[in-house]
């Protein structure tokens, strides 16, 4: 079977030319099928950051190679790069990175500006994201009135709208009490029911343990130091 | 309908930032409200002077001796009836008058050779000695109205009394504001001008487009003449005007650099907030392109509005309020025109210019801070916690 | 020289586009120099935003030029008072013979700014941007002509004397004008009628058949053919159109037409005119680029609206300029 998503040598480093260099992905080589739920795990530094921004096509590697759905992205220039990425992927960040000013519809729309849709596909997707949340009724607010776990919501919302086939999570439960994570833990799971591909990065056991997930691959210093089934 | 998503977002993003968006828009249009009062008041004033040549003869012959203006013997007419073309010739008596009481400038005119444009008199022309009509400038001056009495030095240093027998409230400010109008004769006795000769000769064609043709007949029958044809003086006005709003646009350069400075540095300072908000928008999808035409539309939307309303205000400025201080710097040394109201116009061209010479500047120093802004790393988002 | 607001404003715009194309240009080099899509990823990523400053840049510039050609036509119209003897732009223009050479060189900023912008299109179009070294060398020759277009700017506006009458006597000057315009307009009619008319109708033939076929050489001919479609074009607008459009049979000007007494006639005319033009030259380079692999697909596709486009831009200047000929007012039949 093809995996979804494979890399291959895969290493980053920031400001390569720099004192401050750091190589935050050593050479790791990875893949996630597709409708897996695959979780990163490890100490904070360890590199699960980077190596989601490598396998979700935010970056290219400074070495190695990035294939998604058959395709080699490591060398794409930018633009097409962030085509491959609002196509394949949704993003549900740490701090779940919303425009305070805006409303929730319009936080949730923002990926959709980019694509040439209509204004009535747009307003259909951004219904759908925000019924699959279950946040249809507070379309008009403005994000901080929200509290923080409806904050991610309309974070996934944002993730989903582009109708993705993977969604990519860092650190999603940082923020949460267990109550809170229980109920994101769920919805992952029914995201993941749906065929939806999921990677999460965390170092929390209330995720890895959580019977959603299919393989743990666990990173220290930006090497992978061991993979296995949850 | 991306263009258009993205124009709404642009807009959206101008609102939500208010302090920074009026603080552009307040010096961008300041900007525009003085470079278009330059503009429309140089425009103004040409307009003015085609209109107040309008109602001129089509010909004026000087003599000059030396290369200087000299007067005209009357004589001259005689030989100038006879060129072809000619359809009429008439000796015109005019002169200035420094006025020492409140330090300007009169146009004396002898009332023979006015031309019947100037009917829009209040009162009544002056018809024997010791009368004169004046123009609304000089009577401002002097404090002087209707019935009153005008007291001129003649070339004897004595005084001589007129009454005012009419005030002209022309529309054409420039032509009548600094008139004194009286007949013929007692002019000549008050420049102690002898009969034999006049200031100039104003002539009259029958054909206009032969104007040229005749001014070389006169320039060869008459050699020491010199004509000048009507739309020479317009020349001369329009090269005048145009200079003195260039001269004016060239000082106000420094104040456009000083603008571009502070386009760059609003453009370039960019808020945590907004780097924030760019990067969000970089990591959900958005491409550098895309960031960049949300820029485009930012510093167009803020051109458009800030154009509008500084065309908007300097119009009034200029055709409402008669730009006290401008106007006078452009109009030149007299004192006695600053009340000039100047018929209102829109011309393309003008706004043209004025678009090029603000928009431009504009864009071009907002182009690097944006793009800047453009290329914000998508991850960046990711790696800040 | 002459302080007129209209002259700031070309100067200040010339300047800057100049400051902006050499800025994109001397950048554009370095990025050619040293764009290597195997290259460490941290460089050519910077190398590649660049590119999008180098685009913006230069798109502007062209924008800045070709606002800039307008603007200077209608500044020489403003300005025509100014001098003895001029009845229009063409006065103006031949009052300092530089003025003509001015407007060659913005048309060709503009007609080569718009190729530039087509080939930066093509470019982001495809992953493996193969023009990107190509089109920044190709940012050179601008650098030259923007250099020129700046500097007879200068020397054009500095070179125009005024005749004030203060200065000299009188009427007695006209400015003699046997620039080119008067030797186009005095090209027989008769002749120069049927060969515009014949040329006209093949050009559109050639776009007609250019859709139908796919062969290349066809393709390239357009191109040439559009160049000469240009200069014919111009031509007949000096020599006859102009004189149908103020329907009098002595008026040559090309540039009356772009004012208001005309009903702004000339701006649907000229923008038709080039559009087909550069629509045209578009089609050689698309075939010239067919040859580079992974952009075959890409050009071969974008041939065909580009096609349309030149057919579209012919019709309406086959329409605007045989309409007043056929049914305007003016009889020029003495005149044959």
């Amino acid at each position: 079977m093809n995996p979804l998503i494979r890399t291959e040598e895969v290493c980053k480093t920031y400001h390569p030319r720099k004192a401050d260099a750091t190589q935050a992905v050593a050479g790791i080589t990875m893949q996630v099928a597709s409708g897996e739920a695959v979780v990163l795990k490890g100490p904070s530094g360890s590199g699960k950051t980077s190596l989601l921004s490598l396998v979700g096509c935010m970056t290219r590697p400074t070495s190695g190679r990035v294939i998604v759905t058959g395709e080699e992205v490591s060398r794409l220039p930018e633009r097409f790069l962030t085509l491959v990425r609002r196509r394949t992927f949704g993003f549900v960040f740490q701090q779940y990175h919303l425009i305070p000013e805006l409303s929730v519809r319009d936080n949730v729309m923002l990926p959709l500006y980019p694509e040439r849709l209509s204004a009535n596909e747009m307003g259909r997707r951004v219904a759908a994201a925000l019924a699959e949340v279950e946040l249809t009724g507070l379309a008009r607010r403005r994000v901080t009135e929200l509290s923080g776990g409806e904050q991610q919501r309309v974070a996934i919302a944002r993730a989903l709208v582009n109708e993705p086939r993977v969604l990519i999570a860092d650190e999603p439960t940082a923020h949460l009490d267990s109550r809170l994570s229980t109920v994101l833990l769920e919805r992952f799971a029914a995201l993941k029911q749906a065929g939806l591909t999921l990677v999460i990065a965390t170092h929390d056991p209330q995720v890895y343990t959580h019977p959603l997930v299919d393989r743990i691959i666990e990173l220290h210093d930006g090497r992978l130091c061991k993979e296995g089934g949850a | 309908m991306r263009y258009l998503k993205i124009l709404e977002y642009a807009l959206a993003s101008l609102l939500r930032r208010p302090g920074k968006t009026c603080a552009i828009l307040v010096v961008y249009t300041l900007m525009i409200v003085v470079l278009a009062s330059v503009l429309f008041l140089t425009q103004a004033l040409k307009t003015e002077a085609t209109t107040m040549l309008a109602g001129g003869p089509q010909l004026v012959v000087q003599k000059t001796m030396a290369g200087r203006h000299e007067l005209i013997p009357v004589s001259a007419v005689e030989k100038l009836v006879e060129i072809p073309g000619v359809k009429a010739v008439k000796p015109r008596v005019w002169g200035y008058y420094y006025d020492a009481l409140t330090g300007t400038n009169y146009t004396l005119q002898g009332f023979d050779t006015l031309a019947n444009e100037l009917s829009l008199l209040n009162g009544r022309l002056p018809r024997e000695e010791g009368e004169c009509a004046i123009g609304a400038g000089v009577a401002r001056s002097r404090l002087i109205h209707l019935q009153d009495e005008l007291i001129l030095i003649d070339y004897d240093n004595i005084g001589r009394i007129f009454t005012v027998t009419g005030v002209f409230v022309s529309a054409a400010d420039l032509l009548t504001q600094d008139l004194v109008v009286m007949p013929e004769g007692p002019l000549r006795q008050f420049f102690g001008m002898p009969d034999s000769l006049a200031t100039d000769l104003a002539v009259e064609v029958y054909n206009p487009n032969e104007v040229d043709t005749i001014a070389n007949k006169i320039k060869r029958s008459l050699p020491d003449s010199r004509p000048i044809t009507q739309s020479e003086l317009l020349r001369t006005y329009h090269a005048v005007f145009d200079w003195r709003g260039g001269m004016m646009l060239a000082l106000f350069s420094s104040a456009l650099m000083a603008f571009c400075i502070l386009a760059w540095d609003k453009a370039t300072g960019l808020s945590a907030g907004e780097r924030r908000e760019i990067g969000i928008l970089k990591a959900v999808g958005w491409d550098t392109g895309d960031v960049l035409l949300l820029k485009l539309w930012e510093g167009l939307a803020l051109s458009l509005l800030a154009f509008l309303s500084g065309c908007l205000i300097a119009f009034i400025l200029v055709f409402w309020w008669g730009t006290p201080v401008l106007g006078g710097i452009l109009r030149g040394w007299s004192v006695l025109f600053p009340a000039l109201r100047p018929t209102p116009f829109i011309d393309f061209y003008q706004l043209g210019t004025l678009a090029f010479l603000t928009i431009i500047p504009y864009v071009a120093s907002t182009v690097i801070p944006a793009w800047r802004a453009a290329v914000t790393d998508p991850d960046e988002v990711m790696r800040a916690s | 020289m002459i302080l007129h607001p209209g002259v700031l404003a070309l100067l200040l715009g010339g300047l800057v586009s100049l400051l902006m194309l050499s800025a994109g240009a001397l950048l554009g080099i370095r990025i050619a120099r040293r764009w290597n899509p195997d290259g460490a990823e941290a460089d050519q990523l910077s190398l590649e935003r660049r590119a999008w400053l180098v685009a913006v840049l230069v798109r502007w510039a062209i924008v800045f030029e070709a606002l800039s050609l307008l603007l200077f036509i209608y500044t020489a119209e403003v300005i025509h008072p100014l001098f003895v003897g001029a009845m229009c732009a063409t006065g103006t223009l031949n009052a300092n013979p530089i003025g003509w050479h001015l407007i060659w060189i913005k048309l060709l900023l503009f007609l080569l700014g718009g190729l530039w912008m087509v080939l930066n299109h093509l470019d982001l179009q495809c992953p493996e941007a193969p023009l990107t070294r190509f089109k920044f060398i190709a940012l050179i020759p601008f650098l030259p002509l923007a250099i020129a277009d700046l500097t007879l700017m200068v020397i054009y506006f500095a070179g125009l004397e005024p005749e004030v009458i203060t200065s000299c006597c009188g009427a007695l000057f006209s400015s003699g004008g046997d620039g080119l315009a008067s030797e186009l307009a005095a090209l027989p009619l008769r002749p120069m009628m049927i060969v515009f008319y014949a040329g006209l109708a093949a050009y559109g033939c050639l776009v007609l058949l250019s859709l139908l076929s796919r062969r290349p050489w066809m393709h390239y001919l357009l191109a040439l053919a559009s160049g000469l479609f240009l200069v014919l074009g111009l031509t007949a607008i000096v020599s006859f159109i102009s004189l149908y459009i103020y329907e009098l049979p002595t008026h040559h000007c090309p540039f009356d037409m772009l004012q208001r007494s005309s009903n702004f006639v000339g701006y649907p005319i000229y923008l038709s005119l080039l559009g087909a033009t550069i629509c045209g030259l578009v089609q050689a380079m698309l075939e010239y680029l067919c040859r580079i692999p992974g952009l075959s697909v890409i050009t071969s596709r974008a041939q065909r609206p580009w096609l349309l486009m030149t057919l579209f831009f012919w019709m309406l200047f086959a329409l605007l300029t045989g309409w007043p000929v056929l049914f305007g007012p003016l009889a020029m039949t003495a005149y044959f």
